[in-house]
């Protein structure tokens, strides 16, 4: 596949939207989200030439969001997981109040650690399987299990265990 | 259960604004990101020749500080060469001792290189690790981007084996099937396989029975046929249009043409070593009598670049950097028989522009080419 501009650009329009959430949801800021899209479709821009097919492309900018997320992060020293506003105490199976329970959740999320931030929204925003996240990290399955289990489990120690449901139900062995 | 954590992300997902994305933008960082190259811009508007001396520091080998890792890939292209056990890149050296380079290419994860034993070894700077042998003629090939590299892998026992490794996966990605050494060779009487070239999925490998395409991710084969009858030589082959290097040496040329339309070839008088990577130039040198020169053909004009550069007894492409872009060695007489003289210069050139920049110089009159080819002596 070569360098071609068209065909990346047309990549680039209908895939940005998509790559867009898992970024926002990585960095759980707008902008900053939008920086790193705009980094990591460059990166795939100079890496199109070997990408092959769009479907590689896809694959190849996640893990580009994903691990310059990551290194963002570390730089920035920000890997220390972020000080929480004050969150409230949620009574699981109470649905009258939905926004406050996500706006927790959100909260917890973002609060997360980013290597387990970004293995919790491969695996159960993006829908990847295990291998699949472990490849858009750039790291070993078993640190994708770890990772998640370990994201998982503060969430459940924060929001409480009907919150957020066991790893297994979430088929993180998947 | 109602509330789960993919509901959450999936409402705060809807929820975002959305990107604005300059595309164009972004293109534009690419290109430049991919052509940055150490001297390319660096140089004055206007001064197509600089002189040995005027150098762009970054371009430099040797000056590299602390130990070079290409972990993350390479990127842009930069200069490189190499000599006895080391590679170098940009401004960079990779030491592979105790190994002694006899071939190198370069991928866009790093450095294969044939030692002197017919092992091949991949380095990305952080030490050098053991993916294959060569053996005969310690060959390696690879397209002018991507990450795959291939060679021969000859068993005299019982043939030989194209491989095919790729460097991203860190693997073995494709095996031909065995070429037992009944028959006769790749254009000459020395039986066995010989793989030509590898343009993007594709790797071009010559036997007994001719020349053949193999599809690499379906392990599929389509022969080739040459544009006309003879034992006319596939040279390279570079956004699916194949250059063929005539045999006859009083009348060399190069016929290219498209893998499925040979019946509208081009003819340049050169001799091709190296296309381009849209096939529109062709690199090589011609044969006048006893006496050759090193020339850069356009196939869209049907002419020369008259490259503005130092009068060398010949140059070459080290590699190319983009369509119109390339590193370049240029060689007077005397350095290049490795004699005491001057080390070859380094060259940046724009083809299309006809501009050709001295960079620096090698260390050394004896370098070997990232071109795959076996300097070992």
């Amino acid at each position: 596949m070569r360098r071609d501009a068209t065909v990346f650009a047309e990549f680039a329009a209908a895939r940005s939207r998509s790559l867009y959430r898992a970024a926002f949801l990585m960095v759980g800021d707008h902008a900053l989200a939008e920086d790193l899209l705009q980094e990591a479709l460059t990166k795939t821009y100079v890496a199109w030439r070997r990408l092959h097919d769009t479907g590689n492309a896809e694959a190849y900018a996640r893990k580009a969001i994903t691990t310059t997320a990551i290194n963002w992060w570390r730089r920035r020293s920000w890997h220390a997981e972020k000080p929480r506003g004050d969150v409230p105490d949620l009574t699981v199976g109470d649905h009258s109040d939905r926004v406050s329970e996500h706006a927790a959740m959100w909260s917890e999320l973002q609060a997360l650690p980013p290597r387990q931030r970004a293995a919790i929204v491969l695996r159960y925003y993006e829908d990847l399987s295990v291998r699949e996240t472990a490849e858009a990290m750039g790291c070993s399955v078993g640190t994708v299990k770890s990772q998640v289990s370990a994201g998982i489990e503060k969430l459940r120690a924060r929001l409480g265990p009907a919150a957020v449901p066991m790893t297994r139900e979430l088929g993180v062995g998947r | 259960m109602t509330e789960t954590l993919k509901d959450m992300m999936a409402a705060r997902a809807d929820a975002a604004p959305g990107p604005d994305i300059d595309i164009a933008g972004l293109i534009h960082t690419g290109r430049r990101r991919v052509w940055r190259h150490r001297a390319i811009g660096a140089t004055a508007a206007g001064a197509v020749l600089a002189v040995v001396g005027l150098i762009a520091p970054s371009v430099l080998p040797g000056g590299g500080d602390g130990d070079p890792s290409f972990s993350d890939g390479l990127g842009e292209r930069q200069i490189s060469y190499a000599s006895g056990s080391t590679i170098h890149y940009g401004d960079e050296s990779i030491d592979v001792s105790p190994h002694q380079l006899a071939s190198y290419v370069v991928t866009d994860d790093g450095f294969v290189y044939a030692a002197a034993d017919g092992d091949v070894y991949f380095t990305d700077g952080d030490g050098s690790t053991r993916i294959g042998h060569a053996g005969g003629d310690n060959r390696l090939v690879a397209d002018d981007s991507g990450s795959y590299v291939g060679w021969v892998e000859t068993d005299p026992g019982s043939g030989t084996e194209v491989v095919v490794y790729d460097t991203a996966v860190g693997g073995e990605v494709f095996r031909s099937p065995k070429d037992d050494g009944s028959g006769s060779g790749c254009y000459t009487d020395i039986p066995g396989l010989a793989l030509r070239a590898i343009d993007g999925d594709t790797a071009y490998i010559c036997g007994a029975d001719g020349t053949s395409a193999w599809d690499l991710p379906s392990r599929t084969q389509q022969w080739v046929t040459p544009p006309r009858p003879g034992s006319v030589q596939l040279a390279d082959v570079a956004d699916g249009y194949l250059a063929w290097a005539l045999p006859d040496w009083d009348r060399t040329g190069t016929i290219v043409s498209p893998h499925e339309d040979a019946d509208r070839p081009f003819y340049g008088q050169v001799t091709a070593s190296s296309l381009s990577p849209d096939s529109r130039y062709i690199a090589g040198i011609q044969l006048t009598g006893d006496s050759w020169r090193s020339l850069l053909f356009d196939r869209t004009t049907e002419r020369e670049v008259e490259l503005a550069m130092p009068e060398y007894r010949e140059w070459y492409v080290l590699q190319w950097v983009d369509d119109d872009r390339f590193t370049a060695v240029g060689y007077d007489a005397e350095d290049y028989e490795g004699a005491a003289a001057d080390a070859p210069d380094l060259l940046t050139c724009d083809a299309s522009s006809a501009s050709c920049t001295v960079v620096g110089q090698a260390s050394g009159s004896y370098i070997i080419h990232p071109d795959g080819q076996s300097y070992w002596r």
